[in-house]
């Protein structure tokens, strides 16, 4: 089968799941009250006080088929409900403050990718030397920090301490340009980019310089999975018969290492991804909140605690969304670097 | 009497394992003539897949060569090639001594073509040739292109009119004359810093595509001489798509692709079905009259050697028990081993005859003569010492004291 | 069948079984990590356990409750003297590790953490093991439908993240939790039913007796179930943030062992060996025993150990956020969320307060850390390939 079908094979098989996520969501929704349920029905506070109504026009006191059928309407509809901690309907909310967590991920993610793939590879390729033994414990001892106490220890070190690197998203000079002074352009979001669209440098750089150690609390928690992963891939690859086969052809070690022992290594890698993705959107609520980051993140765990239903179960449905996504991308690219999965 | 062109003498390797130290080759002693078959056969373990690796020194940790010298005749010069570094060595593997091995899937990399794989070492040894030759080629596309200019346009387009869709017309590219000109300037200074810069710059490297392609056209050709068929298509094809017998020619075709003089083949047809066997036992025999290499074939089957080999050695548990022509090996082994060996083949009407005994263990090897368990002639020196090897005829190499 | 058959039998088949252990014993003992995973581990067992004994509680009613030595705000640092005279009548005198925000004593959240550590731990991944054992073994070893569906449901169940499920269900679930029985029953029956299918469509005999048995249970707690529960028949479970979020995680975690296991079983099954124990007629449910999960059965060990360390990680975050312990219960993650405001104290001292977070802090890591340790190396020691260097 050609790769076109193996995608869409691949994504009409997502569909099941994706419903299955809907599916669970809704039965989380009934183990609350009618009352709180209602929550997940209104778009704005002044209806809060015609819970009775809703209740009445959602039928949220009867059958599940019924219930199912209304709420999953106003969910086509992108009514999620109101969030009492965000001021506003959720995906609106949730839309707002998306970029902030976006723009933490977009550099967090590649970074653990890429270097923990190098040192993976530089791990393996030097097993059991000085190399593979720092890397291990370094990596091991990243995995079993709690990623809120590293966060809470950067800041001590690298900001109370050494004045080097903020929290939180921008400064305040950087806020109040952004949004008194009238003069800045929304493009994306992600304030890296909009910096430079908007010709202010200087912002962009500011806000690389909060993102620093955020990204360093993501990247060190994380990295470690990778390394794991790669090295005993990588391990496993060095000893395949084209290794051996490649040096007889004369090539050079690192020829042999890059070109062939790596690239299928990295294969059953790519299977770690789905882990990943978790690993990141649990590291980004708790990092956002730590460095109090206006994301999706923070969002969520202050809705947790101040018991905003629709506010936490639109970040579990979102997260699952995610997740489903983020596994048929790695799917398809699983497919586009194993020739014998595309070609079946 | 012809040249050799590869002496194997007293060589040594250990495997530093964690149940003990495996004396894996005590004393190997070989030598390769042009232009000849040299056949190792020994039992599983006997230490011949090693030995091939040996040569080109491709055995992995825990393994160590421990001793010995490989010799071999390159360019006139004589090298010790286990005392030559990595850089050195690199220029002979694929190029001087080229391997083959035993299980085909296992030796090609999934994830690349099977053209790509063969275009590999040919751009890794034969640079040179392919860039001129990509650069005669770039000439005469100028010329055709001079050609058709003059007066060819009509006959094109009254093509085109009949075929019903355009005709493909190699013109010379926006970038050809830049590409030809650098594809010059490389041949005579390949190392030159801007070259390096630019191989990096996605438009303006386009000429190392020109000199791949150039590559992958050989590809198809060497293909095509190992008799695969359709070679343009297979050149395409991945190696989980292809058959044992046309991944083994691939394999093949990639270690003559640069006309080595040494072929080692580690038991190229073990893996492979019988009928398959005989194939490609046979397009080794061709390809060696054509490009005139000479083979060390390495195999458990005396039925391959009789078929293949001008010289055979025999090895037993790491050494190199008896080395003769193949004839005379048949006809008249000298070593107890050999000669349990040829009787042990199963021969219809007769009963069935093996050697008493199993191989001894490498970590604990016994003293003296590693066969002294389990020969019928053993005597109290076999136990103490170990024979040392001894032209016993000529050009007929024995290691027993009972020829000594 | 004797018994002395019998038992001639199980010897015979354990043997080197209990070689194979003994090797792999002497390999933990070689490997220098592994030790100092273990040593942790042996060390928080042993606070765990001697809780009571080096943390006497105050309140013996609660002993998870930490004791609060007045109100002020500001921590003190560690060997100040305890000033309440309840306290110090208990046998107390001093803050060894210092108090948090609110006087709460480090040195108690620490000690009684450990055990809330190992409980959440432990349990959560006791209870996801029971599950995945069972689901994975069924799903691998039948195939067919069974198999699709129940790996479309984990594939759901994996789409949550453990932090955000977590979440989730701690507001959703009411503090006190009626668990209907009867309900139960039915959810067993059911799981029951299912691999009772899966058997009967090989064997008969005994297990057609115990499809039977399930349709009586099914109909027995439907029976219950119609009839409204009668109160002798709920339970009603009180349940802090902390035991919701044990659910949770329990819930969320068992898809995981159910791949590993049902991947295992995949790959066993078609080995020689188990080809061979069916030639000679062996029962399903022996080869099951004694084939496949002894050879399964390692991967889920290292799972299990890396996933302790995981978990208590996420449960100290939920702590940490507010949404797991309730406050004041003894809880490493929630000492930390105390000393969020105390990191720095200002250009003079500014790590004044460094006990609120730096302890609590590294009894989390060095928990996590010697479950990790004890995990990889259980990697390094049981995967097949790696053994015999």
């Amino acid at each position: 089968m050609g790769l076109f079908e193996f995608v869409i094979r691949r994504v009409i098989l997502m569909i099941p799941t994706l419903v299955g996520v809907i599916l669970l969501i809704f039965a989380v929704t009934q183990m609350f009250t009618p009352q709180q349920r209602a929550t997940l029905y209104i778009t704005n506070e002044k209806q809060m006080k015609n819970i009775d109504g809703i209740i009445r026009q959602y039928h949220l006191d009867e059958s599940i088929l019924v219930q199912f059928g209304g709420w999953f309407s106003q969910l086509l509809q992108g009514n999620l409900g109101f969030s009492k901690s965000g001021g506003g309907p959720v995906l609106e909310v949730m839309v707002r403050k998306l970029p902030a967590t976006f723009e933490l991920v977009i550099f967090s993610i590649p970074i653990t990718i890429l270097l923990g793939v190098y040192l993976g590879v530089q791990s393996a390729v030097n097993r059991d030397k000085p190399v593979d033994h720092v890397t291990r414990t370094v990596s091991i001892i990243g995995w079993s920090l709690p990623s809120f106490w590293l966060g809470i220890m950067l800041i001590a070190i690298f900001f109370s301490g050494l004045g080097w690197f903020p929290p939180e998203r921008t400064g305040t000079d950087v806020f109040n340009y952004i949004t008194l002074s009238g003069k800045w352009q929304h493009y994306t979001g992600l304030l890296t980019i909009d910096g430079l669209l908007n010709g202010q440098l200087w912002i962009s750089l500011d806000v690389l310089k909060h993102m620093i150690l955020p990204t360093i609390t993501l990247v060190t928690i994380q990295i470690a999975l990778i390394v794991r992963v790669m090295r005993s891939s990588m391990l496993e690859s060095l000893g395949k018969g084209y290794v051996t086969a490649a040096r007889a052809k004369g090539l050079s070690n690192s020829e042999v290492i890059n070109r062939h022992a790596r690239r299928n290594a990295l294969i059953p890698t790519m299977t770690v991804a789905g882990l990943l993705t978790a690993g990141v959107i649990t590291g980004v609520t708790i990092t956002e909140t730590v460095f109090n980051i206006d994301g999706v993140g923070r969002w969520a765990a202050q809705a947790a605690m101040a018991v905003d239903i629709p506010a936490v179960l639109g970040f579990a449905l979102f997260t699952g969304i995610v997740y489903v996504f983020a596994n048929l991308i790695v799917d398809l690219l699983y497919a586009y670097v194993d020739p014998r999965i595309r070609l079946g | 009497m012809t040249e050799e062109i590869l002496k194997v003498s007293d060589l040594r390797l250990n495997f530093y394992t964690y149940e003990g130290v495996v004396q894996a080759l005590d004393g190997v002693f070989l030598n390769l003539r042009k232009g000849e078959t040299l056949g190792i056969v020994g039992e599983t373990g006997c230490g011949k897949s090693v030995t091939g690796l040996s040569i080109l020194n491709l055995v992995p940790p825990p393994g160590r060569i421990e001793g010995g010298q490989v010799v071999l005749e390159r360019k006139g010069r004589e090298v010790e090639l286990l005392t030559e570094k990595e850089v050195f060595l690199r220029r002979v593997r694929g190029r001087d001594i080229s391997m083959v091995f035993q299980d085909p899937r296992s030796a090609l990399d999934p994830v690349y073509t099977a053209g790509d794989q063969i275009v590999e070492v040919l751009l890794h040894h034969r640079t040179k040739e392919l860039i001129q030759e990509t650069i005669e080629r770039l000439d005469k596309q100028d010329e055709g292109v001079r050609k058709e200019t003059e007066g060819v346009k009509k006959i094109e387009s009254e093509k085109q009119a009949k075929s019903g869709k355009k005709v493909k017309r190699e013109k010379p590219g926006f970038l050809h004359n830049f590409y030809k000109n650098t594809l010059q300037a490389l041949l005579k200074n390949p190392r030159s810093l801007r070259l390096k810069i630019m191989r990096r710059i996605p438009i303006l490297n386009g000429y190392r595509r020109l000199v791949k392609k150039e590559a992958k056209n050989e590809a198809v050709e060497i293909l095509r001489i190992m008799r695969i068929p359709d070679p343009e298509r297979v050149v395409g094809m991945y190696p989980h798509e292809l058959s044992g017998g046309m991944a083994q020619r691939v394999v093949i075709a990639m270690a003559l692709a640069c006309d080595p003089d040494i072929l080692i083949a580690d038991e190229p047809t073990t893996n492979l079905d019988v009928t398959v066997q005989l194939q490609i036992l046979q397009l080794i025999k061709e390809l060696k009259e054509r490009f005139s290499s000479s083979i060390i074939y390495i195999t458990h089957d005396m039925g391959v050697v009789a078929e293949m080999c001008d010289r055979v050695a025999v090895m037993y548990a790491g050494s190199v028990v008896e080395l003769a022509e193949v004839g005379e090996v048949f006809k008249e082994p000298l070593h107890p081993y050999t000669r349990a060996l040829l009787e042990s083949i199963p021969r219809p009407g007769l009963p069935f005859k093996s050697i008493e005994g199993i191989v001894p263990s490498l970590i604990n090897p016994p003293k003296g003569c590693r066969f002294n368990d389990r020969c019928p002639y053993a005597m109290e020196v076999c136990h103490t010492v170990k024979p040392k090897s001894v032209e016993v005829k000529k050009n007929h190499f024995v290691e027993c004291f009972l020829h000594e | 069948m004797s018994i002395g058959y019998r038992l001639r039998e199980f010897k015979s088949g354990i043997r080197p079984w209990l070689n194979e252990l003994k090797f792999t014993l002497k390999k933990i003992r070689k490997s220098p990590l592994s030790m100092v995973g273990t040593a942790i581990i042996i060390f928080f067992a042993v606070i765990a356990i001697f809780a009571p004994i080096l943390a006497p509680p105050v309140d013996s009613r609660d002993p998870y409750s930490i004791f609060l030595d007045g109100y002020g705000p500001t921590p003190r640092p560690p060997g100040s003297e305890i000033l309440d005279s309840y306290i110090r009548g208990t046998g107390w005198t001093t803050h060894y590790f210092g108090t948090e925000e609110g006087q709460i004593d480090i040195y108690y959240g620490c000690i009684w953490g450990a055990r809330t550590a190992f409980s959440i731990g432990v349990l959560v991944v006791v209870i996801s093991l029971a599950i995945g054992l069972i689901t994975g073994s069924i799903s691998g070893f039948y195939g067919g439908i069974i198999d699709e569906l129940l790996m479309r449901f984990t594939d759901i169940i994996l789409a949550f993240p453990g932090l955000v499920f977590a979440m989730a269900l701690v507001i959703a679930l009411p503090p006190q939790w009626p668990l209907d029985l009867g309900v139960m029953g039915i959810g067993i029956a059911i799981v029951v039913a299912i691999g009772v299918v899966g058997f009967l469509l090989k064997l008969p005999g005994i297990w057609r007796f115990l499809l039977g048995l399930a349709g009586v249970a099914a109909f027995a707690g439907l029976f219950v179930w119609g009839l409204g529960s009668p109160p002798v028949w709920v339970l009603r479970l009180n349940l802090n943030n902390l035991d919701k979020v044990l659910i949770a995680l329990a819930l969320v975690g068992w898809p995981g062992y159910t791949r590993v296991i049902r991947g295992e079983v995949l790959r066993v099954r078609q080995e020689d060996y188990v080809e061979a124990a069916k030639a000679v007629g062996c029962s399903d449910f022996r080869i099951i025993l004694r084939h496949i999960l002894p050879n399964t059965i390692y991967p889920v060990i290292i799972m299990a150990s890396l996933d302790i360390g995981a978990i208590v990680l996420t449960a100290a975050a939920l702590s940490f956020l507010g949404i797991g312990a309730p406050v004041g219960y003894a809880d490493w993650g929630q000492m930390i969320s105390f000393a969020r405001n105390w990191v720095w104290a200002g250009k003079e001292n500014p790590w004044q307060f460094w006990y609120t977070f730096t302890i609590p802090g590294l009894f989390i890591f060095l928990f996590v850390l010697g479950w990790n340790l004890l995990g990889d190396a259980f990697r390094d020691i049981l995967d097949p390939t790696l053994r015999r260097r």
